[in-house]
């Protein structure tokens, strides 16, 4: 029963992907990494994490692919025509790299982990549970929560930052400045 | 059961399909789309492995990641905002007065 | 393990980094600034001196705490009559009792002696940038650029002192989000926005790379752990440890981990083939941006991928001696530095540009620096030891070169308006300070005795040579006097070519005392070597071996 359910959100995570890198629409691409982020989304709860399950959506799917529309429409960048490439190889030694990185990744991956059953028993049934996270988020992992913090304080800084109307003041502009105030100096 | 094995199949083939769309795509905004791909690869994999071993490590991890992820995001679009208000195309191409 | 509170001492350059950027924001929200001109000029200077003096005191305070000015170790029982000295004795004594040494912070923050000398380092770096923009001043917004350059500093800090994968991998981003806002900053300017926007999209990618090898490496130590769980399994050590008990489990994995590591850490540092963001980012972001991107974030980087390769994957090393034991994380620098001496080199010399020149200068001093990577190939424990002084070493003189020639470029386009090699033209008869501070920062780039970046050559082409690598060692070399050429260019053009106008050229004060410094450090430690290599020379990576 399981591996039925993960056989059917793989598949849909994967389409989710190809479609993406395939859309010649933005906004088609974007919907499809949403229900990429979905379909693992329900892999993350296959795995025994309910809360990243939760973080995944609220977060993923629903703070940052949001985002990602807001942008594509605001630039209305959905209509790009392909011109053809600079490099006339381009396309094709992209798609070889990226085949040749999956058969790698793959490879190796196979090697390495084993295809025996993962543990359960009685440490699985709080295993995954929030509160377990919470007690490491706040012991052990006290100085990476913290940086976290000032991250995202630093991001919020930076947007507004970037994005703030008002006196633009260019780079020449800042040139004139200094020349003015060098002027006024002199004068002094 | 579900061996742990598959999980990183399939964190592999996500991960090279964000590689290929980083590679391919010309729009800016699929690039970055194709990064989250990546990222989001990765998280599979840290969690996957974490039930391997019953080890919360990797779930802590990738709530970071998580989180980290939306602050690059809002940067990055701010910075794309940027650019491509003043030069009208997405296309990461034709972006090139500083060739030299 | 739990976060102690005598932990906090140990931190202390990181909070206090803290502090600052919040009493940089809050200076200026919290007060009523003027609309004229000359209001807004008092902004960006209340803003600029601010963070300069504050970088300036943190410095002097890591500095105390580290001990490493002899005369400055206070003694465990030192005591004086005078109440005066003894208060100021105790708190010089409570602050060293937060320097380098102790097992790390909740295990995921190092302060050994690597942390304490890439803190100063780092401090020091971004004092001279907050320096140069004293007089570079940003118009719009100026706390916020400042208290980014401050938020980078403590992510680079971070950085240095990552033990563990989760902390290494937040620090990247603490240090590279500021970074893209700054490069970005004048968004009018259209290099400038696209110098962000490139900056940021190669970041994501390299990220998005370094997290999968982390990856993989937790997928290594997760399968490799057996019975054992724990909740430690994503630290440096630890997964070196688990990679020597089981030997054979799953090499490929790790192998695969360190690769993708290595190329991620590779943006970041910006070798070849991973270089393409550089020459534009340097091009298009503002001066002293430009200063702190390539001094202080490339010696975070690499030495937060010093910490990754010799502690986290010391099994791997490898040797880069041409021959059948080629192979390991050495080879594969050894590799990438073959290109990016080569490429490098070779791609400054048609420049016309002179940022973009020193951007060239930049990755192909990458190259050199790998080599002391590389010098962890030999098997000899003081041959390691000597790789490690060198790589530190290089960092040093290096930043110091390059704060003072950016910065002197800087000087050059506030006055002439260009950024060209033909703006140099003639500098030498128009400001002969400028043009000598130059000219020394360039000398000491291309390796010209008796400057610091002779020294720091000579010593990292000798442990490259002593670890078997001579083939790269020789590549090295003749790369080396390849550069000569383009660095005379611009002497060239200082002191040969016609000025355009004969008018003098007045430097702005601060960017003129900010080069000078970093010249006189050159200066001094090419003479006195010493002086540094002791305290660098306290530096003992424990691999996990």
């Amino acid at each position: 029963m399981d591996t039925l359910i993960f056989i059917i959100t793989a598949a849909i995570a994967l389409i989710g992907a190809v479609a993406m890198v395939v859309a010649r629409n933005a906004i088609h691409s974007a919907l499809f990494l949403l229900l990429n982020f979905g379909a693992v989304a329900v892999l993350f709860l296959l795995l025994y994490s309910p809360f990243l399950f939760a973080i995944q959506l609220t977060v993923y799917a629903g703070a940052i692919m949001v985002l990602f529309l807001f942008v594509v429409m605001l630039l209305g960048a959905e209509r790009i025509e392909d011109a053809p490439d600079q490099i006339a190889w381009q396309r094709p030694l992209g798609i070889g790299l990226g085949v040749v990185l999956m058969l790698v990744a793959m490879a190796t991956a196979l090697r390495a982990s084993a295809f025996a059953p993962p543990p359960g028993g009685e440490a699985l049934a709080t295993f995954g549970d929030p509160a377990a996270l919470a007690a490491l988020l706040f012991t052990h992992y006290l100085l990476p929560f913290q940086i976290t913090g000032i991250i995202l304080l630093v991001a919020v800084i930076g947007v507004v930052v970037l994005n703030q109307r008002g006196r633009h003041r260019s780079e020449e502009a800042g040139r004139e400045d200094a020349r003015t105030r060098r002027r006024e100096d002199a004068r002094r | 059961m579900v061996p742990t094995a598959y999980y990183i199949l399939l964190s592999a083939a996500l991960f090279a399909i964000g590689v290929l769309g980083v590679l391919v795509r010309r729009n800016a905004l699929v690039v970055f789309m194709s990064v989250e791909l990546m990222l989001n690869a990765a998280n599979l994999a840290f969690v996957a492995f974490a039930r391997e071993r019953l080890s919360v490590d990797g779930q802590v991890l990738v709530f970071f990641v998580i989180t980290v992820a939306a602050a690059e995001v809002a940067v990055g679009l701010a910075l794309l905002v940027a650019i491509f208000r003043s030069k009208r195309t997405a296309d990461v191409d034709e972006v090139s007065v500083l060739k030299g | 393990m739990v976060f102690q509170i005598t932990d906090i001492p140990r931190i202390l350059p990181e909070i206090l980094l803290l502090f600052l950027a919040f009493m940089v924001l809050g200076s200026d929200i919290f007060e009523k600034w003027g609309r004229s001109p000359a209001a807004r000029l008092e902004r960006a200077r209340s803003s600029a001196s601010l963070t300069t003096i504050g970088l300036g005191l943190i410095f002097v305070i890591a500095l105390v705490q580290s001990g490493y000015v002899p005369g400055t170790a206070v003694a465990a029982t030192a005591e004086s009559s005078n109440p005066l000295l003894n208060y100021l004795i105790n708190i010089v004594r409570n602050l060293q009792a937060g320097g380098p040494g102790g097992a790390p912070i909740i295990g995921v923050f190092a302060t050994d002696h690597l942390t304490m000398v890439a803190r100063l380092m780092l401090i020091g770096a971004a004092f001279l940038t907050s320096m140069l923009c004293l007089d570079y001043l940003p118009q719009a917004n100026p706390a916020e650029f400042y208290a980014m350059i401050i938020f980078a500093t403590l992510g680079m800090c971070l950085m240095a002192g990552a033990n563990e994968l989760i902390i290494a991998y937040l620090a990247v981003e603490l240090t590279s989000i500021p970074l893209y806002v700054l490069a970005g900053y004048y968004r009018n300017d259209t290099r400038s926005a696209e110098a962000g926007m490139k900056y940021f999209l190669f970041g994501a990618i390299s990220s998005g790379i370094l997290l999968y090898g982390m990856s993989l490496a937790y997928g290594f130590a997760a399968s490799a752990a057996g019975g054992m769980g724990g909740n430690d399994l994503t630290q440096f050590q630890r997964i070196a440890e688990l990679a020597r008990i089981n030997p054979e489990a799953g090499t490929g994995l790790l192998m695969l981990a360190m690769i993708f590591i290595v190329v991620g850490m590779g943006y970041k540092v910006g070798v070849v083939p991973f270089h393409g963001w550089s020459p534009d980012v340097y091009q298009g972001a503002p001066t002293p941006v430009t200063a702190f991107i390539s001094t202080a974030s490339k010696a975070a980087g690499f030495i937060l991928l010093f910490r990754l390769l010799t502690v986290a994957f010391p099994g791997l090393t490898g040797s880069a001696t041409l021959g059948s034991e080629l192979g390991g994380w050495t080879a594969l620098l050894a590799l990438l530095a073959l290109l990016t001496l080569i490429i490098g080199n070779l791609a400054a010399l048609p420049q016309t540009n002179a940022k973009r020149l020193l951007a060239w200068s930049s990755i192909a001093h990458a190259g050199f620096l790998l080599l002391g990577l590389i010098a962890w190939a030999s098997p000899h424990g003081f041959d390691r030891d000597q790789g490690t002084v060198a790589l530190l070493y290089y960092l040093v003189v290096y930043s110091l070169t390059n704060v003072g020639a950016f910065g002197a470029l800087a000087a050059v386009m506030l006055t002439v308006g260009g950024e060209e090699i033909a703006d140099l033209n003639g500098l030498a008869q128009r400001n002969l300070l400028l043009a000598t501070l130059l000219t020394l920062c360039v000398l000491s780039l291309a390796g010209i005795p008796p400057l610091a970046g002779f020294f720091a050559k000579f010593y990292i082409f000798m442990v490259g040579w002593q670890a078997g690598a001579e083939w790269l060692v020789v590549v090295a070399v003749i790369t080396t006097v390849i550069s000569l050429y383009y660095y005379l260019r611009l002497l060239k053009a200082m002191f040969i070519e016609a000025p355009i106008s004969n008018e003098p050229l007045r430097a702005p004060p601060a960017i003129t005392a900010s080069v000078s410094l970093a010249v006189a450090g050159l200066i001094i430690l090419g003479i006195f070597p010493n002086l540094v290599l002791g305290v660098i020379s306290r530096v003992q990576v424990v691999a996990g071996l």
